[in-house]
C-alpha cells in the first residue's frame, strides 16, 4: 500500500484524533495528500469525512495530533490564515453569498490576497486600483474556467443548482489555493453534469492545484482519483489506487455490512 | 386638530426631515452592527454623545466662539465633523474591543451582550457626567444640565416652500445626512471592505473560509457606524447649539426605533425609517403639541413591532443568510 511514487506530501495528518464529548469522530488518523494528485476520501455516512475537512480548514481543532500543510503545522492557526496559506474548500450544502452577483462572490475569494488596507482603498491609491482591477480580471477568468462566464452579473441565488456548485468552486479557486477541498461536488447532479464536473476537476488538477475530494459517486471517484482512502467510524480502513481499494474485503464489508453468518 | 396639521404642514415637514436625518445617521450604526453580528449595540447612543463632545472640543481648540461665514465656515464644519468622527469612531471601536470581542470569542449568549452593552453605556454616561456636572451640584438635577456649544452659523431663511421658510441650518443637516448616506452606500456596495462586510453578514462561515478576517470586518463595521454617528453629532451641535451627557439616551432609542421601522440590518431602511420617524413626530406634535413627541415615537415603535416586525424595507444586509 505504501507506493511512494507521487510527489512530496502537501498535506499530512499525523495521528489525528477528534472527540466531541464522548464521541470519537476521528481516531488516530494518518493521511498524506501529495502535491499534484487527486485524492479521494470515501466511506459510509458518518465515517468522519467532513470532520477531516473541518480539521484541515481550522474549523475544528484536533483533540490530539498534528496537521501539517506545505511542511508547516497549521492546526491552531486562525481560519482565515489557513486560507491565506493556500487551502480552499467547497461545501456539501452550498454556502454562497446569495445576495451578491456571481462576480462578487468570486471577488470575496480574490480579496484574500490583497494587501492594500481601508485607507489605501478610501484614497483610491493606484496600488489599490490595480489590485481591484486584477481581482476583477481573475474573477472573470475563473468564471469562464468553471463554465459560467456568461452569468457574471446574476445573483448567486438565481443561478441553477449545477451552476451554484461551479460558482462555489470558482470562489474557492480565487483564493489561489495549493490544495482544494471538494465536499461532495457531484451531489444532486445528473450524469451529464457529473461528466463535465469530472473534466473540470481534472483541469483544476492539471492547472497545478492538488485536489482532496469527498464523494459518494463511486463511478466518479474511481475514474478520476489517483489515490483513495476509505474511512469507517473515524478510522482509515484502506488506502491505495482505486482498483486496489475497490477489491479490498474490509471496504466491501464497511459498505455492505458483514455477511450475516460471520461472527 | 387637523387644521393645525394642515396649516403647519410645510414647516413640520422641514423640521421633521432635519431631525429625521439625524435619527437616520445614528440608526446606521445600529443597523450595520446588527447586520454583521446580529446583536444590538445599545451603547451606540453613547457613541453619539461622545461625538457631540468631540465636536465641542474641536470648537474650543479652534477657538471658535461665534458664527463664522464663507470658507472659514466650511473649514470649521469640516474640522468639527472630523473631530466628532474620531471621537465617535474611536468609542465604537473601543466598545467592540472591550465590551464585545471577548464575549464573541467565548460564544456568549445574547443576554450577555445586552448586559455588557448596558453596562458600557452607563459607564460612559456617568464618566461624562463627572466631567460635565459642576462641583456640589445636586446629582438628580444634573440630567438637565446643558453644555452650551458656540453657534457656528447665523440661522437665516434661505428660501420658502409654500408658506414654510427653509432655514440654512435645516438644509445643511438634511443635505449633510443624505451625502453621508450616499458615501456609505458606495463604501458598502463598491469597495472591498464593503464586500467583506456583506459577505460576513450573509454567511460568516463561508466568509472566513474565503479568507475574510472577521475580526477586522467587525472592527470596520463598528468604526464606520461610529463615524456616521459622529457626523450626526456634528450636525446636531450645529443645529441645537448644546449637548449634555444624557443626550444620547433619547436620540439613541429614537434612532433604534428608526432602524427597526426601516428594517433592521437594512442600510437604506435606516434612511427611510429615520426620515419617516422624524416626519411622524413633527406632524404628530403639530396636532397634539410637543409634549406628545416621545409618546408618538414610541407608539410607532410598538405598532411596527406588532404589525410589521421586519420593518418597512425588511432585512437586506444579511437577507437569505444560510
Amino acid at each position: 500500500m505504501s507506493d511512494v511514487t507521487g510527489g512530496r506530501a502537501l498535506l499530512a495528518l499525523d495521528q489525528i484524533t477528534m472527540r466531541f464529548g464522548g464521541v470519537v469522530a476521528i481516531d488516530g488518523l494518518d493521511l498524506e495528500v501529495r502535491q499534484g494528485e487527486i485524492f479521494a476520501l470515501i466511506g459510509p455516512n458518518g465515517a468522519g469525512k467532513t470532520t477531516v475537512f473541518n480539521l484541515v480548514t481550522g474549523v475544528y481543532q484536533p483533540t490530539a495530533g498534528r496537521v501539517a500543510f506545505d511542511g508547516r503545522k497549521i492546526n491552531g492557526m486562525k481560519r482565515f490564515s489557513v486560507t491565506k496559506r493556500g487551502i480552499a474548500r467547497t461545501f456539501q450544502n452550498i454556502r454562497l453569498f446569495h445576495n451578491m452577483s456571481a462576480l462578487e462572490n468570486v471577488l470575496v475569494g480574490a480579496d484574500a490576497h490583497h494587501r492594500t488596507g481601508f485607507i489605501g482603498a478610501g484614497l483610491g491609491l493606484p496600488w489599490h486600483r490595480r489590485e481591484e482591477r486584477e481581482g476583477r480580471a481573475l474573477a472573470r477568468e475563473l468564471l469562464d474556467f468553471v463554465g459560467i462566464g456568461h452569468r457574471t452579473e446574476e445573483w448567486a441565488k438565481n443561478l441553477p443548482y449545477g451552476d451554484q456548485r461551479r460558482l462555489e468552486i470558482a470562489r474557492a479557486l480565487a483564493t489561489k489555493p495549493k490544495l482544494l477541498l471538494l465536499d461532495e461536488p457531484a451531489a444532486g447532479m445528473n450524469p451529464a453534469e457529473k461528466r463535465s464536473l469530472q473534466q473540470l476537476i481534472r483541469r483544476i488538477c492539471d492547472a497545478g492545484t492538488t485536489v482532496l475530494l469527498i464523494e459518494h459517486d463511486m463511478g466518479l471517484v474511481m475514474e478520476i482519483s489517483d489515490r483513495v482512502a476509505v474511512l469507517d467510524f473515524g478510522q482509515k480502513i484502506a488506502e491505495g489506487r482505486p482498483a486496489e481499494v475497490q477489491n479490498n474485503p474490509a471496504v466491501i464489508e464497511a459498505y455492505l455490512g458483514a455477511p450475516a453468518d460471520a461472527s | 386638530m387637523f387644521n393645525d396639521l394642515v396649516s403647519q404642514f410645510w414647516p413640520s415637514t422641514i423640521d421633521g426631515l432635519a431631525l429625521g436625518s439625524i435619527y437616520a445617521l445614528i440608526a446606521l450604526g445600529y443597523t450595520m452592527v446588527y447586520g454583521v453580528l446580529r446583536l444590538i449595540n445599545f451603547a451606540h447612543s453613547e457613541v453619539f454623545m461622545i461625538g457631540t463632545f468631540g465636536a465641542l472640543l474641536t470648537l474650543n481648540i479652534l477657538g471658535v466662539t461665534g458664527p463664522v461665514s464663507g470658507l472659514t465656515f466650511v473649514g470649521v464644519l469640516f474640522l468639527i465633523a472630523a473631530g466628532a468622527m474620531i471621537a465617535s469612531g474611536g468609542t465604537a471601536v473601543l466598545l467592540e474591543l472591550v465590551a464585545y470581542r471577548r464575549l464573541r470569542k467565548k460564544g456568549a449568549s445574547r443576554l450577555a451582550f445586552l448586559i455588557s452593552a448596558i453596562g458600557a453605556s452607563l459607564f460612559l454616561q456617568e464618566l461624562f457626567a463627572l466631567v460635565v456636572i459642576p462641583e456640589g451640584f445636586d446629582r438628580p438635577q444634573a440630567g438637565r444640565i446643558q453644555v452650551p456649544v458656540p453657534a457656528l452659523m447665523e440661522k437665516e431663511p434661505l428660501f420658502s416652500i409654500g408658506d414654510a421658510v427653509v432655514r440654512n441650518d435645516k438644509l445643511l443637516v438634511f443635505v449633510g445626512a443624505i451625502v453621508m448616506m450616499i458615501v456609505l452606500d458606495l463604501i458598502v456596495n463598491r469597495t472591498r471592505i464593503g464586500r467583506g462586510i456583506r459577505a460576513t453578514a450573509q454567511n460568516p462561515e463561508s466568509a472566513v473560509l474565503m479568507g475574510v478576517n472577521i475580526d477586522r470586518v467587525v472592527l470596520m463595521t463598528f468604526l464606520i457606524g461610529g463615524a456616521m454617528a459622529g457626523i450626526a453629532a456634528a450636525l446636531y451641535v450645529v443645529e441645537f447649539e448644546n449637548t449634555q451627557f444624557f443626550v444620547g439616551f433619547l436620540l439613541g432609542i429614537k434612532a433604534f426605533t428608526a432602524a427597526v421601522m426601516g428594517g433592521i440590518g437594512n442600510l437604506r431602511g435606516a434612511l427611510v425609517g429615520g426620515l419617516a420617524l422624524g416626519l411622524i413626530e413633527a406632524y404628530g406634535t403639530s396636532m397634539l403639541g410637543s409634549e406628545w413627541q416621545h409618546v408618538i415615537a414610541f407608539s410607532i415603535l410598538v405598532l411596527v413591532l406588532m404589525f410589521r416586525p421586519t420593518g418597512i424595507l425588511g432585512e437586506s444586509l444579511q437577507q437569505a443568510r444560510a
